[in-house]
């Protein structure tokens, strides 16, 4: 298409600018409802990623008639002694209900995560500056992150934080540092402490522990590791980081009903903008389009004027819902759809997006897009540039 | 310049079949002018858009400027059009909501012509048809009379050797048609062949044709 046409092509949008504003922002809306879900999901689904790669091959927890209850620390001995198994550690963690009017819900839960100075247990799973933090700090002082901070400031607190034991003893904890790592929707509510602590608030004694975690590097090995270790212990549950996977997978494909519900809806708004448009051209263009004809364009350079235009219109609205879509995400952290995809927040703090975005998902939208809307588009287009130019034009 | 040889036109509606044109005969030489008499529904129309490129003749020969339009494709009529005649609507067909140069300019757009050269081909066209002073208005705000210019430098714009016209005259008053007239008589000067299809008596009395001819029911029934 030479240049003299790609400006027809562009008069031709502003002139007709009533009616391309009216498709330009229904396409920006529908598009950026479309993206915003995609990007939020995408985001969403690379965080549960990343903790997951975080999580041990295998946690044994101990059950009684169907509870969950604290494991006996020297199970760690014949866990380690199996075959295959790098490293064995007793973990000291827990929820904590932290009750307060001025908060949402009435209250929170943190989670408090006990760690033994000195130990790397939660080296592979905690972030390294977190760890590297906790680890300058004076014994008996609290670290968490800001989300934490805020909340418990709600409370009053600022400087120290008071727990209490399930005798109803009160211990109250310094903060020894605020974090930035901690954000994400599973370290959002986190409160990491010495492990001594820790038991005191919870209430696990010395020869317990929650769970009992193995880090087992060849992954072939692990369904027969499970096996041996159900056999050497009817009483333990043994879940393995697969397990884990797929329960996160069914609570996200839950969420994902969610979004899907609003991904078909603004597909569908999309779809109605696309089949409005394919489903006739209006009477001033379609003569337009005989005139042209008429006076010697021939059809290649009727389609090629309207897809300039039209292809200008989709990928203008394209890169703006993109950017929309990108703000939304980056700079308002996605509200509405981050509590659609995820509420588990509505009983921890607030937690922060981990924007993640993927050029490969951009141009495949894109390219869905554009195809689909021009394709539709120009169906009409060139049938009205087939028609005998005399019957336009008469 | 134009043969016609034998021509019908028959269209289909409703499953019934008229003939438009029935065995129509003609030649018109280099830069003659020919007037096209008959009523409405005669099959002037038709045979001014079958010497235009725009309709196909059902059966029979039609060669104007040494090409035949019988069975050109559609691409082919296209580039026919745009290089051999200027068309003037009886309606204008103007695109209304553009400038007057946009309009005049339009017929150049696909060619390889640069754009400045265009400009220069449309301004001069413009100025032939005396609507030159009106060339930065939309077209939705000129008259009747005005409009018809435009039509008339379009058509001329691409320097066809043939102008056609159909209706020229319909609506516009006897002043304007004088004008039009005028207009016709400096274009053909220009050495350009002019068939004008009109019922108008005003045409009909003018000096600018070498030849009236009449149609009827799709027949030539008159030499003038």
């Amino acid at each position: 298409m030479n240049s003299k046409l790609f400006n027809y092509a562009l008069n031709s949008i502003w002139r007709k600018k009533t009616k391309n504003s009216i498709l330009f922002f229904g396409l920006i809306f529908s598009l950026t409802l479309l993206i915003s879900s995609l990007f939020t999901a995408y985001s969403l689904k690379n965080m549960l990623l990343l903790n997951i790669e975080a999580m041990p091959e295998i946690t044994v927890q101990k059950t009684s008639g169907g509870r969950l209850e604290n494991i006996p620390v020297d199970r760690v001995w014949d866990l380690a002694d199996i075959p295959g198994v790098q490293s064995v550690t007793p973990r000291v963690w827990g929820y904590y209900f932290f009750t307060h009017r001025r908060l949402q819900n009435d209250g929170v839960n943190f989670t408090l995560v006990g760690l033994d100075l000195y130990k790397d247990e939660y080296k592979k799973s905690l972030k390294e500056l977190t760890y590297a933090r906790f680890n300058s700090l004076e014994d008996g002082e609290l670290l968490l992150g800001k989300r934490a901070l805020e909340t418990i400031k709600r409370g009053y607190f600022e400087d120290f934080f008071d727990f209490y034991t399930p005798n109803k003893e009160q211990i109250r904890v310094p903060i020894g540092a605020v974090v930035d790592g901690l954000e994400g929707f599973e370290d959002s509510g986190m409160m990491i402490l010495p492990q001594d602590i820790v038991r005191k608030i919870l209430g696990v004694d010395e020869e317990e522990a929650t769970d009992i975690v193995l880090h087992i590097p060849n992954a072939d090995e692990v369904d027969t590791i499970k096996d041996k270790i159900s056999q050497m212990y009817p009483d333990s549950r043994v879940i393995t980081k697969e397990d884990l996977i797929s329960a996160y997978n069914a609570l996200f494909d839950f969420k994902s009903g969610l979004f899907l519900a609003l991904f078909l809806s603004s597909s569908f708004a999309l779809f109605l903008l696309i089949f409005e448009k394919s489903s006739g051209l209006g009477a001033a263009e379609k003569q337009e389009i005989g005139i042209l004809r008429a006076i010697g364009w021939k059809i290649s350079d009727v389609i090629s004027v309207k897809f300039a235009e039209h292809a200008v219109l989709v990928l203008m609205a394209f890169a703006f819902s993109t950017i929309i879509s990108y703000i939304y995400l980056f700079i308002f952290n996605a509200p509405i759809l981050r509590e659609l995809f995820y509420s588990k927040n509505e009983l921890t703090p607030p937690f922060h997006i981990v924007p993640h975005v993927s050029i490969a998902l951009v141009f495949g939208i894109g390219l869905l897009v554009a195809v689909l809307y021009l394709a539709l588009v120009l169906i009409p287009i060139w049938r009205s540039s087939i028609i005998d130019p005399s019957e336009s034009v008469r | 310049m134009i043969k016609v040889d034998n021509v019908t036109k028959t269209y289909e509606v409703n499953k019934i079949s008229f003939n438009a044109l029935e065995g129509v005969n003609l030649n018109v030489n280099r830069g003659e002018a020919l007037l096209l008499r008959g009523h409405s529904g005669s099959g002037k129309s038709t045979l001014l858009s079958i010497l235009g490129g725009l309709l196909k003749p059902t059966l029979g020969k039609v060669e104007v400027n040494g090409i035949s339009l019988g069975k050109i494709p559609d691409d082919h009529a296209a580039l026919f059009r745009r290089a051999h005649v200027g068309f003037i609507f009886q309606k204008y067909n103007l695109i209304s909501d553009i400038l007057v140069f946009d309009n005049v300019i339009a017929p150049l757009l696909p060619t390889d012509i640069s754009f400045k050269e265009c400009a220069l081909k449309a301004n001069t066209a413009m100025k032939i048809a005396n609507i030159f002073h009106k060339k930065d208005q939309k077209v939705l705000t000129l008259s009747g009379g005005e409009q018809q210019r435009v039509a008339i430098a379009r058509a001329l714009v691409h320097e066809p050797l043939v102008l056609l016209a159909d209706e020229p005259s319909a609506n516009l008053d006897p002043n304007l048609t004088k004008d039009f007239l005028n207009e016709m008589e400096k274009i053909k000067k220009m050495g350009k062949t002019i068939v004008i299809a009109s019922h108008d008596e005003i045409l009909f009395n003018s000096s600018l044709f070498d030849r009236v001819i009449t149609l009827e029911k799709g027949k030539i029934c008159d030499f003038n």
